[in-house]
């Protein structure tokens, strides 16, 4: 099964906020994980924690989110393990390997970085669908018109992107069947057949894209766009719940500042 | 009205003009059949309906618009609402109902009245429980009908159809063409409908055939469609109907010609066995 994006269909108080306070949330949170001390730090796990059991969302749900990702953590703590400037630890088997508790512990504190903005960002696409988002960041940036960026077309652009991800995906599972299917491919193969085959796989696929741009232009144009602002089924709209989340945003960003100067 | 008026255009990449002085009129409400082998003009032809691409020689107006104007671009693709042949690279919606917003959406019709459009136009075209579905996941023939639903939300006075049954089905294909007449019926949209298949447009109130960038001959699906001969030489196959007519005529049975619809030539095949039947009007077995 294919999934872009994992967006959760559930009515919870979160999918029905505005999408421009949850990427300001986003922002927030991120900028807050950056700049974290011991108590900021938390701070965030605590309202990451308090997001994930207002989603009904399990340890399990949200390790398979990060998952992709373990790999980059790993190498970020042993990377903070072995060269951070510290007292290297005398432990038998890694005495002399150069790792310090300090770097122990910066690694540690990378690599829960690291795991809440990964975390952040699900909770984003997971109460948020993909075409909110786009409009969200089309109305964020629509102020800079004046400046010369064109905000209609970035979010047009990106949700053209959005929308034939899964019909990628489903051509390369194509082409892979067919060569499959007349005998190449194998796991058996060497390394420089293995990247011949990943090079015409490439090739194949970017053909169908000029292909297909061609005619997806023709038919946006078709349809009466020509990059001017257009209206949308789903109105952005500040309502009660938005402001309420907007006084808490504001109140976790006081939090956090107020731990960071006195913490 | 639609008026094409002696038309030539020719691609950048190509040597040969795609169109030669083609000429063709489209009146309010009517429906209008084009048919012509591979590589005809029909495509390059309907394109300059909307705009897509323009003249090098002679004119379009949609309502008296020339889209050569720049300042009536937008209104004439309001006016010309178009149907590609692969209904796979029109969706560029996110779902079915934010595909079907986004023409009237360009137009900046208000988010209560686009709601309406919207659910309007599902509706019309039977797709309504289709609204939150992802377009990848639909089949051919339901990618076809969202497609068309985009088109009816922008409420246009003509619609150009290019090979609406082209990687459908025979259920889907039957459905797709019962829709394409009921919008000339019901809404009096006028219908530019290109086909490969005489018996798509066997219903049209006009026919026109091209061959290599110009029209060949226009008239009624009666005059036109009929003439086997001709629709062989430009590697077309006549209706089934007319060929079986034909057919039955070559070897020698005295049935009248002119039947279009497999419906029609029964009823002549019918007549004629009830003329020569002893006794006349005898029951047929």
């Amino acid at each position: 099964m294919i999934r872009p994006t994992g967006y959760l269909a559930r009515e919870t108080v979160l999918h029905r906020l505005d999408p421009r306070i949850k990427i300001l949330a986003v922002f927030v949170l991120s900028a807050g994980v950056f700049a974290a001390n011991a108590a900021g730090a938390v701070l965030i796990t605590a309202a990451l924690a308090a997001v994930a059991c207002l989603l009904r969302v399990g340890p399990s749900r949200l390790l398979a989110e990060v998952r992709p990702m373990v790999p980059l953590i790993a190498l970020l703590f042993l990377l903070q393990a072995f060269f951070a400037e510290g007292k290297p630890v005398e432990v038998p088997l890694l005495r002399g390997l150069g790792v310090s508790l300090q770097g122990i512990r910066l690694g540690l504190f990378v690599g829960w970085q690291f795991a809440c903005l990964l975390t952040t960002a699900s909770f984003l696409t997971m109460t948020t669908a993909p075409s909110e988002i786009v409009a969200a960041i089309e109305r964020i940036l629509h102020p800079l018109r004046r400046l010369g960026v064109p905000s209609r077309d970035l979010a047009m652009g990106a949700s053209v992107a959005l929308r034939f991800l899964p019909v990628y995906l489903e051509e390369l599972d194509r082409i892979r069947t067919a060569r499959a299917a007349r005998g190449g491919g194998g796991p058996r193969q060497g390394i420089g057949a293995r990247f011949r085959a990943a090079r015409m796989t490439a090739v194949q696929v970017l053909l169908g894209t000029f292909r297909r741009a061609g005619e997806l232009a023709d038919a946006i144009e078709a349809r009466g766009y020509a990059g001017q602002p257009a209206t949308t089924l789903r109105e952005l709209r500040i309502a009660g719940p938005d402001r309420i989340a907007l006084v808490c945003l504001a109140l976790f960003a006081a939090g956090l500042t107020a731990g960071r100067i006195w913490g | 009205m639609i008026v094409v008026d002696r038309v030539t255009f020719a691609y950048e990449t190509a040597g040969a003009p795609a169109l030669r002085e083609a000429s063709l009129t489209i009146r309010e409400g009517e429906y209008v059949g084009l048919i012509g082998a591979n590589g005809c003009g029909k495509t390059t032809l309907i394109r300059q309906l909307n705009a897509l691409l323009l003249p090098a020689e002679g004119s379009v107006t949609v309502d008296g618009l020339d889209t050569r104007d720049r300042a009536a671009v937008a209104e004439i693709r309001r006016r010309v609402g178009m149907s590609f042949q692969n209904p796979e690279h029109q969706i560029v919606g996110m779902t079915v109902e934010e595909d079907v917003a986004f023409g009237p959406g360009n137009m900046g019709l208000p988010t209560p009245e686009l709601r309406r459009r919207v659910d309007e136009a599902l509706a019309a075209v039977g797709i309504a429980a289709l609204a939150g579905r992802l377009p990848h996941t639909l089949s051919g023939g339901e990618k076809r009908l969202v497609t068309i639903a985009g088109v009816i939300a922008t409420d246009p006075r003509y619609i150009a159809f290019d090979e609406p049954s082209a990687y459908l089905d025979p259920a889907a294909r039957r459905r797709v063409l019962a829709l394409i007449r009921s919008l000339n019926r019901e809404r009096g949209i006028g219908i530019v409908h290109v086909a490969h298949d005489a018996r798509e447009i066997v219903h049209a109130d006009r026919v026109a055939v091209m061959e290599a960038g110009a029209i060949r001959c226009e008239g009624s699906p009666r005059d036109v469609l009929t003439d086997r001969e001709m629709l062989r030489g430009l590697g077309l196959d006549a209706p089934p109907a007319v060929e079986i007519i034909e057919r039955l005529r070559e070897a020698g049975v005295g049935v009248k010609g002119g039947a279009l619809t497999l419906k029609e030539a029964a009823a002549e095949v019918a007549a004629h066995i009830r003329s020569v039947a002893p006794g006349g009007g005898a029951e047929e077995r």
